[in-house]
């Protein structure tokens, strides 16, 4: 909260970004698969206007949020613009496993679990300007996110009459991910007098916190139950620097680099050790310092501004980061994680119809640092509604991942010859589905 | 409302199309408004403002087509309007490029083009191509006149004698008058022509071109997952240990084909292709180009094409050659089903038939001749003594590595219900070298008569020996009435390895040759077309045939296939024989056949086999099945309102047992309104019983009815619903009172329990709303309970099981160049599944209750078109 004083104080733009900040900070943000949890999600909420064209911006102007996504284009605000948006959403999670038939013919996938969970998650930014050729910028919104949450609870496939009850819980078990790091950018861009080429510069300060609890408690036998939590403190500052260039009145070509973003902060964990049905009985905590740095990103993208009734924007972006290149002092130097480049490529369209009413669509493809098969696929759309000097934007979200994983937690079962016939597949067929709905407001002025 | 102009636009374009290469000036002392900067407007009575949204209009959203469209400015009054009037002009726009333009006006012709996947690539390229460039009409011949979709062989005869007449066609209404031409031929030719090489574009100096990329997730369907979309098993099913689970070619990667065609200057022609199907490691596991020149007069000769890197090739009927990794079920070769004769470059997906190499196609007088060459590395099924089974077609295909720790499963391990390979798993990428040389001579007798002659021989680095032991599991290979004649398809297979059983000689050939004789002839209104193609057996000569061991004269299999058509302005009938030995297995046919090769045999199995992945072979060959039968089909528009689409009637029986198969289908379309249509298809087949244990026949019919309403301009309503049945024997070896670890396939004697039908029934509500001429969104319902087959926009789907599914699209044309296609779907399905159904962990016997697993399945597809 030291933080947050100072950027109230410091201007009263900022005071607006901190209502923003301070309706968000209880809750939690964005979430999807768990391959995307250890350092975080890069498929956070930007505002609804940017979520219905597929998180395009690298040669879209998006106002105070380009100081993001490249702050060159903060050259094309002639006034002032305000952005807020809020998302709501939903993560739906099957874990499947096949099944076959008695000709060894493989029939379906059946769920061995399911989770539904909901979030929510918001983005701000402000843009005016200062002076022809100069317009500065601000964002406050999610660079990364680590929410992600999983229960289950093992029951006794084997029915023994006249022993346990039918179906008796063997174990529950929880697996919570959570935190966010969000980044608070500020961006200045300068265009030559004719604006055919601009740059951008723009600072970010990311903070958050980095969370992961498991719980398991046993109930037949006498193993230990156990909960063991961890948390950490992000804080760091990286920068982006960016280029647009009018290659023509119909075409407009964006280009960015964003440099790695070092966070660091104090690393506490806890293990709490218990009986069944008895109190703690052993808890062990330690704490230290720890960082990652996260890696290099660079976006390149085109927007083009065809003669089209009704009046219309296609945009296109892609956007590579070297996650192979990032670091975590948690791991030796020679045995980082083994992680996958990315390429995220977005695509959005916007037709503006005749009343002013802009409909918007967008399709993006981002492959996954952790594997590089399971690729999540979007499919966005939304409206914007005018509204004296603004504009309501609606956006609605279908994405999915699929991916094979190893189980969270092993499925073990109790050292009895009747559970010997019992065996499972080391991998499951895991399908993410997020729905996302958006809703913010545009204010020119 | 003005947003709905699409008429103006078109003469607009039109209009600039006529206009292109003359400057136009306006009147001294008027501001032409298309033409005119800021500055220049700013000397009218106009704001700053007013100016640059003037300017804005006209740049970003459409071109003034007369004075009175200025009141589409924001801040544009009546006042101002009568002002600027007298001082204003709105002369015609630059033109746009006109093979653009000519694709911006045809614009759902090309979506529907665009959509069209399989074995007509090869065609709609070209079709694109020439709707964008189009040809004169003065210079095609028979073939190229017959390539042309519903253009029979009697229209291309009656074109050529009516240009022969005129001398030449100089406009729509001269072609249009030629005698005996049918309307419908006309609508299918008059896209792609023009009548003056003035007119034609394909000289110029610009490079031209469009780059397409398709993108979708959608799961494999139906049977296809038995053998690869979904896990197989490789490891024992023994009690206590995890099988091992395995995807062919990874998970989660979708399928993405990227398409980039150029029209070089002076009728050169060039294309890439990079293509994964979903589950493919690589996203550019096919990868293919050509650069290649189209109609070149060189004095006599006139050289068609000429195509180096991958081509593709046909001729005739297809029986000898056609190189498609596609079958295209019924392929008549004429209406839509037209086959691509002659060279083309090849953009397709096909993969294991790809041909690469250089081929020429030429003409000089009345000789019509094309050669061609290729040399290849091809996927197969090897044998243990390292000669190839069979070519196989993976799809998906996979990777090397994976490959590579598959094959290294050790034979004679248990596996699975007590079955045993005794082979190692040897599918193989790449796995031979294919020399291919062959070529085609036509020679004209007549306007549309011709005959000739087409040939080729393929060179291996291995012999071929079509072994089922390799493919089949020792137990179906034991169990004898698990192996039945019409299994005979397999071991009837190309084989060229003879061993004499008195000692150890063993010959091997490592070559195929495949040529026939095709002919078409023309008179009045009826058409004769036939090939026949010969497999040279490799004991015997090109032409002299020798004798075996036993002293009996060696028989080369051959193939047969003979058409007879017949129009009228309302009507045509055609008329199909065909005739394929079992034992012509020629890789390059793809001929008509009702079904593939492989298909309804043992191979459809995956537990009978010593590899599921061996499924690939029922799965996607797309040779014909050999068949004898006769297949006869008409059209009949009874009236203005009233048309039999299509009435279909197929008699044939499967050669390599002699099972009576017949299919019929009948297909009407109802237009009472303009708004309203109405259409039915029914269908009815069936396959005889071939033996008194025989649980292979089956009676199945299907009715579709559809109504299609037009609400408005813009809003399109359809509504589907389809009932469908298909019957067969109980099996007996279900109804078994098998033990947990007995024999699974004992039939004890108990009278029959197992399935006896599987009725059908969908409904599907779709809702088409057009927010301009351009941007359409589509929404669907479907309710299905059984097997359904639909084509959701362009997109042809399989469902089979209990299910609901959704699905959304938006297809826009962002400006005269760029398509965008976005859809998504949502299925929610209980996959049917018969019998007794084990959970992954059960040990064999125990059945689990609730045999219906749901799943809900998320897809996306994405399709984007530039052209430049």
């Amino acid at each position: 909260m030291k933080r947050i004083s100072m950027i109230q104080s410091a201007h009263g733009l900022a005071g607006i970004l901190l209502v923003g900040l301070l309706a968000v900070q209880p809750g939690a943000v964005t979430a999807g698969s768990v391959l995307d949890m250890p350092y975080g999600s890069p498929a956070g909420t930007l505002g609804a206007e940017v979520d219905a064209m597929a998180g395009t911006g690298a040669a879209y102007y998006r106002g105070g949020l380009s100081a993001r996504f490249n702050p060159a284009l903060l050259s094309a605000e002639h006034a002032h613009r305000l952005d807020g948006s809020l998302s709501l959403y939903q993560d739906h999670e099957d874990r499947f496993q096949p099944l076959w038939d008695s000709f060894e013919s493989y029939v379906t996938d059946t769920a061995i679990a399911s989770q539904r969970n909901h979030y929510f998650d918001s983005g701000f930014g402000a843009a005016l300007r200062a002076t022809r050729g100069l317009a500065v910028g601000a964002s406050l919104s999610t660079l990364y996110d680590f929410t992600y949450d999983f229960d289950e609870e093992v029951r006794d496939p084997v029915n023994q009459p006249g022993s346990d009850p039918d179906d008796m819980i063997l174990e529950e078990r929880s697996w919570r991910s959570g935190g966010r790091l969000r980044v608070l950018s500020l961006g200045v861009a300068m265009s030559t007098p004719d604006e055919r080429l601009s740059v951008g510069l723009a600072g970010n300060y990311a903070f958050g916190t980095r969370k992961h609890e498991i719980t398991r408690r046993f109930f037949l036998d006498q193993d230990d139950s156990s909960n063991e939590y961890r948390e950490q403190w992000l804080e760091g500052t990286n920068a982006v620097l960016g280029v647009r260039i009018k290659a023509t009145p119909r075409l407009e070509i964006g280009a960015a680099w964003e440099s790695p973003l070092k966070v660091s902060g104090e690393l506490t964990e806890q293990t709490d050790v218990f009986a069944v049905g008895v109190d703690t009985v052993a808890t062990s905590a330690s704490a230290r310092d720890a960082s990652i740095e996260y890696p290099n990103r660079y976006r390149v993208g085109f927007t083009l501004y065809p003669r089209s009734e009704p009046r219309t924007v296609f945009t296109a972006e892609m956007i590579f980061s070297e996650w192979t290149q990032l670091e975590d002092s948690e791991f030796p130097a020679d045995a980082q994680p083994r992680l996958e480049d990315v390429v995220d490529v977005r695509i959005g369209v916007q037709h503006t119809f005749y009343n002013d009413v802009p409909l918007r669509f967008g399709f993006r493809r981002m492959d996954s640092y952790s594997d590089h098969e399971a690729g999540a696929t979007f499919f966005t759309s939304g409206i914007g509604v005018p509204w004296q000097r603004g504009l309501f934007h609606v956006s609605v979200e279908l994405s999915k991942v699929t991916s094979r994983q190893e189980h969270l937690f092993p499925y073990e079962f109790p050292d009895d010859e009747a559970y010997d016939e019992i065996y499972t597949a080391e991998t499951a067929r895991v399908e993410d589905t997020r729905f996302r709905l958006g809703a913010g407001f545009t204010y020119l002025f | 409302m003005t947003h709905y102009r699409l008429p103006l636009r078109l003469a607009a374009l039109l209009l600039a199309v006529m206009t292109a290469g003359g400057a136009l000036a306006a009147p001294t002392g008027l501001v032409d408004l298309n033409r005119a900067s800021v500055e220049e407007i700013l000397q009218l009575p106009v704001d700053e403002d007013l100016a640059r949204r003037i300017v804005d209009y006209r740049d970003f959203v459409r071109y003034f087509n007369n004075v009175y469209d200025l009141m589409e400015v924001e801040g544009m009054t009546a006042a101002k309007l009568a002002e600027l009037k007298p001082l204003v002009a709105t002369l015609p726009p630059d033109p746009l490029d006109a093979s653009i333009a000519r694709l911006a006006a045809s614009y759902r012709q090309v979506q529907r083009y665009l959509g069209q996947e399989g074995a007509s690539e090869g065609l709609v390229d070209e079709y694109l191509d020439m709707m964008r460039e189009p040809k004169n009409v003065n210079d095609l011949d028979l073939f190229d006149l017959q390539s042309f979709q519903n253009v029979s062989p009697v229209d291309a005869k009656n074109i050529l004698m009516a240009r022969e007449r005129l001398g030449r066609f100089e406009n729509d209404r001269q072609l249009r008058r030629s005698d005996g031409l049918r309307y419908w031929a006309f609508r299918n030719i008059r896209d792609f022509v023009v009548y003056n090489d003035e007119d034609r574009l394909d000289e110029s100096e610009q490079v031209r071109g469009n780059y397409e990329v398709r993108y979708f997730d959608t799961p494999y369907f139906g049977d296809d997952v038995e053998a690869f979309g979904e896990p197989v098993l490789t490891e024992p099913l023994v009690p206590g240990q995890a099988p091992v689970i395995e995807y062919p070619a990874g998970s989660g990667d979708p399928h993405m084909t990227q398409k980039l065609h150029l029209n070089l200057s002076g009728g050169f022609r060039a294309g890439v292709l990079t293509h994964r199907a979903m589950h493919e490691e690589s996203w550019h596991e096919t990868f293919k180009g050509y650069y290649g020149v189209n109609d070149k007069k060189f004095g006599p000769f006139h050289l068609k094409r000429l195509y180096f890197g991958n081509f593709r090739v046909a001729f005739g009927q297809g029986l000898v050659m056609d190189n498609t990794d596609f079958m295209q079920y019924r392929r008549t070769g004429f209406g839509w089903n037209k086959r691509p004769i002659g060279v083309r470059g090849d953009l397709s997906r096909s993969h294991e038939y790809a041909l690469t190499g250089a081929a020429m196609e030429g003409k000089a007088g009345p000789l019509h001749a094309t050669v061609f060459y290729s040399r290849d590395r091809k996927d197969a099924i090897l044998n243990p003594d390292g000669t190839v089974n069979q070519y196989v077609t993976m799809d998906p295909r996979p990777g090397a590595d994976w490959l590579a720790d598959h094959m290294a499963f050790e034979p004679g391990q248990s596996y699975g219900l007590g079955v045993r390979p005794d082979t190692p798993t040897l599918i193989a990428r790449d796995a031979f070298e294919e020399n291919v040389t062959g070529g085609n001579m036509k020679v004209m007798l007549g306007k549309a008569s011709y005959v000739g002659v087409t040939g080729y021989e393929a060179r291996y680095d291995r012999a071929f020996w079509a072994d089922p032991v390799t493919l089949v599991n020792t137990y179906a290979m034991d169990t004898r009435d698990l192996l039945e004649a019409r299994d005979s398809e397999i071991w009837s297979g190309y084989t060229s390895v003879f061993a004499d059983p008195g000692d150890s000689t063993r010959t091997e050939h490592k070559f195929r040759r495949v040529y026939g004789a095709e002919f078409q002839t023309v008179h009045e209104n009826v058409s004769l077309q036939g090939e026949y193609a010969v497999l040279q057996d490799p004991r015997n000569g090109f032409l002299s045939r020798n004798k075996d061991r036993d002293g009996n004269v060696i028989k080369n299999p051959d193939a047969l296939l003979l058409n007879a058509y017949a129009q009228w302005d309302d009507l045509h009938l055609l008329a199909i024989w065909r005739d394929y030995d079992v034992g012509f297995d020629n890789p390059y046919n793809r001929g008509f056949a009702n079904d593939n090769r492989y298909e309804q045999t043992i191979l459809d199995s995956p537990f009978r086999l010593n590899d599921g992945l061996y499924s690939y072979l029922s799965l996607n060959t797309p040779q014909p099945k050999p068949e004898r039968g006769v297949f006869l089909q008409t059209r009949y528009r009874v009236s203005r309102n009233l048309i039999i689409s299509g009435l279909e009637f197929d008699q044939w029986e499967r050669k390599a047992d002699g099972a009576d198969m017949q299919r019929y289908t009948l297909k009407v379309e109802y237009q009472p309104k303009f708004n309203m249509r109405f259409r039915m298809r029914h269908r009815y087949s069936s396959r005889a019983q071939t033996n008194p244990n025989d649980v292979r026949w089956f009676r199945s019919w299907e009715s579709r009815f559809e109504m299609i309403t037009l609400l408005s301009n813009y809003n399109r309503v359809k509504l589907m619903y389809m009932t469908s049945n298909v019957m067969f024997p109980p099996r007996p070896r279900l109804g078994g009172t098998a033990e947990a670890g007995d024999e699974p396939y004992v039939n004890d004697g108990t009278p029959g329990v197992g399935t006896a039908a599987i009725p059908t029934h969908a409904f599907q509500a779709m809702y088409e709303h057009h927010f301009t001429p351009t941007m359409k969104l589509t929404l669907s319902s479907e309710m299905y309970n059984g097997f359904l087959w639909n084509f959701e926009g362009n997109e042809f789907i399989v469902v089979d099981g209990r299910g609901f599914r959704n699905w959304a699209k938006i297809a826009s044309r962002v400006s005269e160049r760029l398509l965008f296609q976005l859809k998504v779907t949502r299925d929610h399905n209980l996959p049917r599944t018969y019998f007794d159904v084990r959970a992954y962990q059960d040990e064999y016997g125990l059945d689990i209750e609730n045999s219906f697993a749901p799943r809900d399945l998320t897809s996306f597809r994405m399709q984007m078109d530039y052209t430049f």
